[in-house]
Protein backbone atom coordinates (compact mmCIF):
# COMPACT_ATOMS: atom_id res chain seq x y z
CA UNK A 1 0.00 0.00 0.00
CA UNK A 2 1.31 3.38 -1.19
CA UNK A 3 2.14 6.00 2.17
CA UNK A 4 0.47 9.18 0.96
CA UNK A 5 1.06 10.50 4.20
CA UNK A 6 1.68 14.43 4.46
CA UNK A 7 4.93 13.41 7.07
CA UNK A 8 7.64 11.21 7.78
CA UNK A 9 10.51 10.30 10.44
CA UNK A 10 13.22 12.98 10.76
CA UNK A 11 16.56 11.66 11.10
CA UNK A 12 16.38 12.10 14.82
CA UNK A 13 13.75 9.67 15.20
CA UNK A 14 14.92 6.81 17.74
CA UNK A 15 15.47 3.09 16.38
CA UNK A 16 14.44 0.25 18.35
CA UNK A 17 13.99 -3.58 18.56
CA UNK A 18 11.14 -4.69 16.98
CA UNK A 19 9.23 -7.88 15.73
CA UNK A 20 8.75 -8.40 12.23
CA UNK A 21 7.69 -10.95 10.53
CA UNK A 22 10.21 -13.27 8.23
CA UNK A 23 9.40 -14.93 5.01
CA UNK A 24 8.29 -17.67 7.16
CA UNK A 25 5.74 -16.15 8.70
CA UNK A 26 7.49 -16.47 12.35
CA UNK A 27 8.57 -12.98 14.45
CA UNK A 28 12.39 -12.20 14.39
CA UNK A 29 13.96 -8.86 16.25
CA UNK A 30 14.66 -6.53 13.52
CA UNK A 31 16.15 -3.07 14.77
CA UNK A 32 13.55 -0.29 13.16
CA UNK A 33 12.96 3.58 12.89
CA UNK A 34 9.91 4.34 14.83
CA UNK A 35 8.52 5.51 17.64
CA UNK A 36 6.53 3.68 20.63
CA UNK A 37 3.48 5.80 21.32
CA UNK A 38 1.68 3.05 23.59
CA UNK A 39 4.65 1.30 25.33
CA UNK A 40 7.54 -0.89 23.76
CA UNK A 41 5.62 -4.04 24.84
CA UNK A 42 2.50 -2.74 22.49
CA UNK A 43 4.57 -2.43 18.98
CA UNK A 44 7.05 -0.05 17.50
CA UNK A 45 4.86 2.65 14.96
CA UNK A 46 7.02 2.48 11.63
CA UNK A 47 7.25 4.88 8.81
CA UNK A 48 5.37 2.92 6.31
CA UNK A 49 2.29 2.73 9.27
CA UNK A 50 2.39 7.00 9.33
CA UNK A 51 -1.12 8.21 8.16
CA UNK A 52 -1.76 12.14 8.49
CA UNK A 53 -4.36 11.56 11.32
CA UNK A 54 -1.78 9.58 13.00
CA UNK A 55 0.90 12.07 12.73
CA UNK A 56 -1.05 15.08 13.80
CA UNK A 57 -2.68 13.22 16.77
CA UNK A 58 1.13 12.06 17.64
CA UNK A 59 2.12 16.07 17.51
CA UNK A 60 -0.64 16.77 19.47
CA UNK A 61 1.00 14.99 22.05
CA UNK A 62 4.09 16.66 21.62
CA UNK A 63 6.14 16.82 25.21
CA UNK A 64 9.45 16.91 26.72
CA UNK A 65 9.72 13.09 27.19
CA UNK A 66 7.84 12.18 24.07
CA UNK A 67 9.41 14.71 21.27
CA UNK A 68 7.28 13.93 18.25
CA UNK A 69 7.54 17.24 16.51
CA UNK A 70 11.09 16.01 16.71
CA UNK A 71 10.66 13.09 15.34
CA UNK A 72 7.83 13.60 12.73
CA UNK A 73 8.37 16.41 10.01
CA UNK A 74 6.33 17.43 6.85
CA UNK A 75 7.82 16.00 4.07
CA UNK A 76 8.67 18.80 1.48
CA UNK B 1 16.85 -22.66 17.18
CA UNK B 2 19.73 -24.09 19.17
CA UNK B 3 20.60 -22.71 22.87
CA UNK B 4 21.41 -19.22 22.66
CA UNK B 5 23.92 -19.86 25.70
CA UNK B 6 27.27 -17.73 26.65
CA UNK B 7 28.47 -20.59 29.26
CA UNK B 8 31.38 -21.09 31.02
CA UNK B 9 33.01 -24.12 31.02
CA UNK B 10 32.69 -25.42 35.10
CA UNK B 11 35.63 -25.69 36.91
CA UNK B 12 34.67 -25.31 40.50
CA UNK B 13 31.79 -23.78 42.41
CA UNK B 14 28.59 -22.41 40.52
CA UNK B 15 26.68 -19.79 42.31
CA UNK B 16 23.13 -21.09 43.44
CA UNK B 17 20.22 -20.75 42.23
CA UNK B 18 20.17 -19.36 38.47
CA UNK B 19 19.30 -15.62 38.45
CA UNK B 20 16.02 -16.23 36.34
CA UNK B 21 14.79 -13.26 34.42
CA UNK B 22 11.61 -11.26 35.93
CA UNK B 23 8.45 -12.03 34.95
CA UNK B 24 5.20 -10.77 34.97
CA UNK B 25 2.51 -13.30 36.88
CA UNK B 26 -0.10 -14.07 35.02
CA UNK B 27 -2.51 -12.52 37.26
CA UNK B 28 -4.98 -12.88 34.58
CA UNK B 29 -5.92 -16.58 35.07
CA UNK B 30 -4.47 -17.13 38.33
CA UNK B 31 -6.62 -14.01 40.31
CA UNK B 32 -9.35 -14.72 37.70
CA UNK B 33 -9.37 -11.42 36.49
CA UNK B 34 -11.93 -11.99 33.64
CA UNK B 35 -14.37 -14.89 32.71
CA UNK B 36 -13.04 -18.17 31.34
CA UNK B 37 -14.87 -20.72 28.97
CA UNK B 38 -12.95 -24.35 28.67
CA UNK B 39 -14.27 -26.51 25.95
CA UNK B 40 -14.31 -24.67 23.05
CA UNK B 41 -13.09 -26.26 19.98
CA UNK B 42 -14.69 -24.19 17.03
CA UNK B 43 -17.66 -22.87 15.91
CA UNK B 44 -19.26 -22.41 19.57
CA UNK B 45 -22.21 -19.50 19.64
CA UNK B 46 -22.10 -17.23 21.86
CA UNK B 47 -25.37 -15.42 21.93
CA UNK B 48 -26.39 -11.73 23.84
CA UNK B 49 -30.16 -11.06 24.45
CA UNK B 50 -31.14 -7.49 24.24
CA UNK B 51 -34.67 -6.78 24.48
CA UNK B 52 -36.88 -3.65 24.10
CA UNK B 53 -40.78 -3.22 25.96
CA UNK B 54 -42.64 -0.59 25.08
CA UNK B 55 -45.35 0.77 27.56
CA UNK B 56 -48.94 1.37 25.57
CA UNK B 57 -51.75 2.37 26.71
CA UNK B 58 -54.68 -0.08 27.36
CA UNK B 59 -57.14 -1.53 24.87
CA UNK B 60 -59.82 -3.90 25.00
CA UNK B 61 -59.44 -4.31 21.46
CA UNK B 62 -56.92 -6.09 19.60
CA UNK B 63 -53.47 -4.86 20.75
CA UNK B 64 -50.36 -3.67 18.73
CA UNK B 65 -47.21 -5.43 19.00
CA UNK B 66 -44.34 -3.27 20.07
CA UNK B 67 -40.63 -3.77 21.27
CA UNK B 68 -38.27 -6.31 20.31
CA UNK B 69 -36.57 -9.59 21.34
CA UNK B 70 -33.14 -8.63 20.44
CA UNK B 71 -30.68 -11.85 19.84
CA UNK B 72 -27.07 -11.63 18.54
CA UNK B 73 -25.05 -14.69 17.52
CA UNK B 74 -21.66 -14.62 17.34
CA UNK B 75 -19.59 -17.72 16.08
CA UNK B 76 -16.22 -18.51 17.82
CA UNK B 77 -13.48 -20.33 16.58
CA UNK B 78 -9.99 -20.15 19.07
CA UNK B 79 -7.25 -20.02 17.68
CA UNK B 80 -4.85 -22.53 17.50
CA UNK B 81 -0.90 -21.43 18.26
CA UNK B 82 1.99 -23.12 19.20
CA UNK B 83 5.49 -22.37 21.03
CA UNK B 84 8.24 -24.63 19.46
CA UNK B 85 12.04 -24.71 19.52
CA UNK B 86 14.76 -27.17 19.58
CA UNK B 87 18.12 -27.28 21.50
CA UNK B 88 21.10 -29.82 22.00
CA UNK B 89 21.65 -30.66 25.29
CA UNK B 90 25.89 -31.06 24.10
CA UNK B 91 26.12 -27.67 23.91
CA UNK B 92 26.11 -27.89 27.96
CA UNK B 93 28.35 -30.39 28.73
CA UNK B 94 30.79 -28.39 29.90
CA UNK B 95 28.96 -25.79 31.69
CA UNK B 96 27.80 -25.72 35.46
CA UNK B 97 24.45 -28.26 33.63
CA UNK B 98 27.08 -31.36 33.90
CA UNK B 99 26.99 -31.90 37.08
CA UNK B 100 23.34 -32.56 36.67
CA UNK B 101 23.54 -35.12 34.14
CA UNK B 102 23.98 -38.82 35.15
CA UNK B 103 27.49 -40.47 33.83
CA UNK B 104 27.82 -41.67 30.49
CA UNK B 105 28.44 -40.50 27.52
CA UNK B 106 24.48 -41.28 26.22
CA UNK B 107 23.65 -39.33 29.53
CA UNK B 108 23.32 -35.62 28.44
CA UNK B 109 20.11 -34.41 29.94
CA UNK B 110 20.73 -32.04 32.87
CA UNK B 111 18.28 -32.29 35.73
CA UNK B 112 18.75 -28.52 36.58
CA UNK B 113 18.09 -27.56 33.40
CA UNK B 114 14.94 -29.25 32.84
CA UNK B 115 13.86 -27.76 36.45
CA UNK B 116 15.36 -24.44 36.18
CA UNK B 117 15.50 -23.52 32.17
CA UNK B 118 12.46 -25.26 30.96
CA UNK B 119 10.05 -24.03 33.97
CA UNK B 120 11.29 -20.89 33.42
CA UNK B 121 10.62 -20.86 29.53
CA UNK B 122 7.12 -22.44 30.39
CA UNK B 123 6.36 -19.23 33.02
CA UNK B 124 7.85 -17.45 29.64
CA UNK B 125 4.79 -18.51 27.32
CA UNK B 126 2.13 -18.12 30.04
CA UNK B 127 3.45 -14.09 30.20
CA UNK B 128 3.56 -13.73 26.50
CA UNK B 129 -0.03 -15.79 26.17
CA UNK B 130 -1.53 -12.74 28.82
CA UNK B 131 0.23 -10.10 27.30
CA UNK B 132 -1.24 -11.14 24.13
CA UNK B 133 -4.96 -11.70 25.50
CA UNK B 134 -4.67 -8.21 26.14
CA UNK B 135 -2.27 -6.45 23.78
CA UNK B 136 -2.60 -8.33 20.66
CA UNK B 137 -4.17 -8.01 16.65
CA UNK B 138 -4.41 -9.59 13.42
CA UNK B 139 -3.06 -8.42 10.25
CA UNK B 140 -7.18 -8.72 9.03
CA UNK B 141 -8.40 -6.32 11.98
CA UNK B 142 -4.88 -4.25 11.75
CA UNK B 143 -5.81 -3.22 7.76
CA UNK B 144 -9.73 -2.76 8.51
CA UNK B 145 -8.68 -0.01 11.26
CA UNK B 146 -6.67 1.84 9.32
CA UNK B 147 -8.86 1.86 6.49
CA UNK B 148 -11.55 3.70 9.24
CA UNK B 149 -12.24 7.21 8.99
CA UNK B 150 -11.28 9.25 12.18
CA UNK B 151 -12.81 10.94 14.17
CA UNK B 152 -14.07 12.50 17.57
CA UNK B 153 -17.68 10.83 17.63
CA UNK B 154 -18.68 7.72 19.75
CA UNK B 155 -19.74 5.89 15.99
CA UNK B 156 -15.91 6.42 14.71
CA UNK B 157 -12.53 5.66 15.32
CA UNK B 158 -10.09 7.42 17.36
CA UNK B 159 -6.81 8.68 16.07
CA UNK B 160 -5.37 7.51 19.18
CA UNK B 161 -7.26 4.14 18.39
CA UNK B 162 -5.76 3.98 14.72
CA UNK B 163 -2.41 4.52 16.31
CA UNK B 164 -2.11 1.69 18.39
CA UNK B 165 -3.70 -0.68 15.56
CA UNK B 166 -1.09 0.42 13.68
CA UNK B 167 2.07 0.18 16.15
CA UNK B 168 1.06 -3.35 16.88
CA UNK B 169 2.86 -6.19 14.97
CA UNK B 170 0.00 -8.19 13.53
CA UNK B 171 -0.31 -11.91 15.69
CA UNK B 172 -2.25 -14.90 15.73
CA UNK B 173 -5.85 -13.29 17.17
CA UNK B 174 -7.31 -9.90 18.12
CA UNK B 175 -6.54 -8.79 21.72
CA UNK B 176 -9.10 -7.57 24.04
CA UNK B 177 -7.98 -4.07 22.97
CA UNK B 178 -8.00 -4.41 19.31
CA UNK B 179 -11.24 -6.33 19.52
CA UNK B 180 -13.06 -3.73 21.06
CA UNK B 181 -12.08 -1.30 18.72
CA UNK B 182 -13.34 -3.64 15.85
CA UNK B 183 -14.87 -6.63 15.73
CA UNK B 184 -17.26 -8.63 13.79
CA UNK B 185 -16.06 -6.84 10.70
CA UNK B 186 -17.53 -3.66 12.19
CA UNK B 187 -15.99 -0.75 14.43
CA UNK B 188 -16.88 -1.61 18.29
CA UNK B 189 -19.72 -0.40 19.96
CA UNK B 190 -17.44 0.59 23.27
CA UNK B 191 -17.57 3.69 25.14
CA UNK B 192 -14.67 5.92 23.62
CA UNK B 193 -13.19 7.92 25.99
CA UNK B 194 -9.76 9.99 24.36
CA UNK B 195 -7.20 10.31 26.74
CA UNK B 196 -3.38 11.23 26.90
CA UNK B 197 0.11 10.33 27.93
CA UNK B 198 -0.55 8.88 31.93
CA UNK B 199 1.60 10.00 34.29
CA UNK B 200 1.64 10.39 38.31
CA UNK B 201 0.23 13.91 37.73
CA UNK B 202 -2.54 13.33 35.67
CA UNK B 203 -3.60 9.79 36.77
CA UNK B 204 -6.59 11.25 39.13
CA UNK B 205 -7.80 13.55 36.56
CA UNK B 206 -7.93 10.51 34.00
CA UNK B 207 -9.07 8.41 36.21
CA UNK B 208 -12.12 10.23 37.05
CA UNK B 209 -12.77 10.67 33.02
CA UNK B 210 -13.21 6.56 32.98
CA UNK B 211 -14.79 6.55 35.58
CA UNK B 212 -17.27 8.92 34.80
CA UNK B 213 -18.02 7.42 31.59
CA UNK B 214 -18.96 3.93 33.03
CA UNK B 215 -22.68 3.50 31.20
CA UNK B 216 -24.90 3.94 34.64
CA UNK B 217 -26.57 0.75 33.92
CA UNK B 218 -23.04 -1.51 34.46
CA UNK B 219 -22.26 0.66 37.16
CA UNK B 220 -25.16 -0.38 39.07
CA UNK B 221 -25.88 -3.84 38.76
CA UNK B 222 -27.78 -5.65 41.31
CA UNK B 223 -25.80 -8.61 43.31
CA UNK B 224 -22.27 -9.02 43.23
CA UNK B 225 -21.30 -8.05 39.85
CA UNK B 226 -19.34 -4.69 39.77
CA UNK B 227 -17.18 -2.81 37.36
CA UNK B 228 -13.81 -3.15 37.17
CA UNK B 229 -10.82 -0.74 36.15
CA UNK B 230 -8.18 -2.68 34.17
CA UNK B 231 -5.05 -0.19 33.58
CA UNK B 232 -1.34 -0.87 32.94
CA UNK B 233 0.77 -1.96 35.04
CA UNK B 234 2.68 1.45 35.34
CA UNK B 235 -0.84 2.80 36.26
CA UNK B 236 0.42 1.08 40.19
CA UNK B 237 3.73 3.13 40.83
CA UNK B 238 1.57 6.73 39.09
CA UNK B 239 -1.15 6.13 41.80
CA UNK B 240 1.36 5.60 44.79
CA UNK B 241 3.45 8.31 43.32
CA UNK B 242 0.27 10.55 43.66
CA UNK B 243 -0.60 9.42 46.85
CA UNK B 244 2.35 10.61 48.65
CA UNK B 245 1.20 13.99 48.31
CA UNK B 246 -2.39 13.53 48.22
CA UNK B 247 -3.99 15.11 51.00
CA UNK B 248 -6.94 12.61 51.51
CA UNK B 249 -6.04 8.86 50.30
CA UNK B 250 -9.61 8.34 49.46
CA UNK B 251 -9.75 8.76 45.63
CA UNK B 252 -7.19 6.20 45.56
CA UNK B 253 -7.36 3.96 48.49
CA UNK B 254 -4.84 0.89 48.52
CA UNK B 255 -5.13 -1.74 50.84
CA UNK B 256 -2.06 -4.25 52.27
CA UNK B 257 0.17 -1.57 50.35
CA UNK B 258 3.45 -3.85 49.28
CA UNK B 259 2.24 -6.59 50.39
CA UNK B 260 0.97 -10.04 48.43
CA UNK B 261 -3.05 -9.60 48.92
CA UNK B 262 -2.24 -5.49 48.18
CA UNK B 263 -5.37 -3.88 46.48
CA UNK B 264 -6.13 -0.73 44.87
CA UNK B 265 -9.46 1.02 44.31
CA UNK B 266 -10.64 3.89 42.28
CA UNK B 267 -13.88 5.77 44.19
CA UNK B 268 -14.65 1.95 45.43
CA UNK B 269 -13.58 0.49 41.58
CA UNK B 270 -11.13 -2.64 42.31
CA UNK B 271 -8.11 -1.50 39.50
CA UNK B 272 -6.65 -4.70 38.19
CA UNK B 273 -3.24 -4.15 36.68
CA UNK B 274 -2.60 -6.08 32.80
CA UNK B 275 -0.34 -6.26 30.11
CA UNK B 276 -2.45 -3.20 29.10
CA UNK B 277 -0.69 -1.06 25.97
CA UNK B 278 0.60 2.29 28.16
CA UNK B 279 -2.35 5.03 28.41
CA UNK B 280 -4.83 2.86 28.11
CA UNK B 281 -7.23 1.50 30.66
CA UNK B 282 -10.80 -0.09 30.42
CA UNK B 283 -13.78 -0.37 32.55
CA UNK B 284 -16.00 -3.64 32.48
CA UNK B 285 -17.94 -6.00 34.03
CA UNK B 286 -15.42 -9.07 34.37
CA UNK B 287 -18.32 -10.74 32.97
CA UNK B 288 -18.12 -9.04 29.97
CA UNK B 289 -14.18 -9.99 29.38
CA UNK B 290 -13.66 -13.26 27.96
CA UNK B 291 -10.45 -15.90 27.87
CA UNK B 292 -12.06 -18.83 25.27
CA UNK B 293 -9.75 -21.92 25.05
CA UNK B 294 -10.20 -25.85 24.79
CA UNK B 295 -8.69 -26.04 27.79
CA UNK B 296 -7.11 -24.05 30.02
CA UNK B 297 -4.51 -26.21 31.59
CA UNK B 298 -3.20 -26.24 28.38
CA UNK B 299 -1.13 -23.36 29.02
CA UNK B 300 0.87 -24.96 31.79
CA UNK B 301 1.71 -28.08 29.44
CA UNK B 302 4.92 -28.54 27.13
CA UNK B 303 6.38 -31.61 25.70
CA UNK B 304 9.94 -31.75 25.52
CA UNK B 305 11.56 -34.61 23.79
CA UNK B 306 13.84 -35.69 20.91
CA UNK B 307 13.35 -34.48 17.40
CA UNK B 308 13.99 -38.20 16.07
CA UNK B 309 15.57 -41.07 18.01
CA UNK B 310 18.52 -41.05 15.83
CA UNK B 311 19.75 -37.43 16.78
CA UNK B 312 20.64 -35.55 20.03
CA UNK B 313 18.39 -32.70 19.13
CA UNK B 314 15.27 -32.03 21.74
CA UNK B 315 12.26 -29.92 21.22
CA UNK B 316 10.42 -28.30 23.44
CA UNK B 317 6.64 -27.62 22.20
CA UNK B 318 3.35 -26.11 23.50
CA UNK B 319 0.14 -26.08 21.88
CA UNK B 320 -2.67 -24.14 23.16
CA UNK B 321 -6.14 -22.75 21.71
CA UNK B 322 -7.38 -18.72 22.53
CA UNK B 323 -9.89 -16.25 21.63
CA UNK B 324 -10.40 -12.66 23.66
CA UNK B 325 -14.24 -12.10 23.49
CA UNK B 326 -15.63 -9.03 24.65
CA UNK B 327 -19.40 -9.05 25.18
CA UNK B 328 -21.91 -5.96 26.00
CA UNK B 329 -19.71 -3.96 24.42
CA UNK B 330 -21.34 -0.43 25.22
CA UNK B 331 -21.29 -1.11 28.73
CA UNK B 332 -17.69 -1.15 28.35
CA UNK B 333 -15.10 1.49 28.26
CA UNK B 334 -11.91 1.77 26.43
CA UNK B 335 -9.61 5.16 27.44
CA UNK B 336 -6.66 5.30 25.09
CA UNK B 337 -4.23 8.33 25.30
Amino acid sequence: MANECKYKFSDKTPKHIAYVKNASGLLEQKEVVGVTPFGKHSGVLTEDKLTDTIAEYLLSKNSTNEPYATWIVAKK
Amino acid sequence: MAISATVVDIRGKAVEPIIEELLFANDTIEKELVTFHEDIKASTIVTENDNTVTMQAFTSGAPSSSGTFGLTDREITPVKVMYYQTFTPETLRTSRFNRSMKPGAWNIESNEFGTVVLKAYGNAISEDVQSKFWNNIKSATQTAIAALTPGAGQGSVGAAEQTYAASLTAGEFDGVVSYMIYNNGALGTRYKVAGTTLSSTNIATEMGKVYAAIPTRAANQPGGMKVEIYAPYEVKQFINIYNVTATYRDLFSVTNLGQPNEAYYYAGVKINFVPLPSNCIIAALPSNIHWMTDLLSDINMFKVDRVASNQETWFVKHVMTIFAHVSLQSMNVLYLG
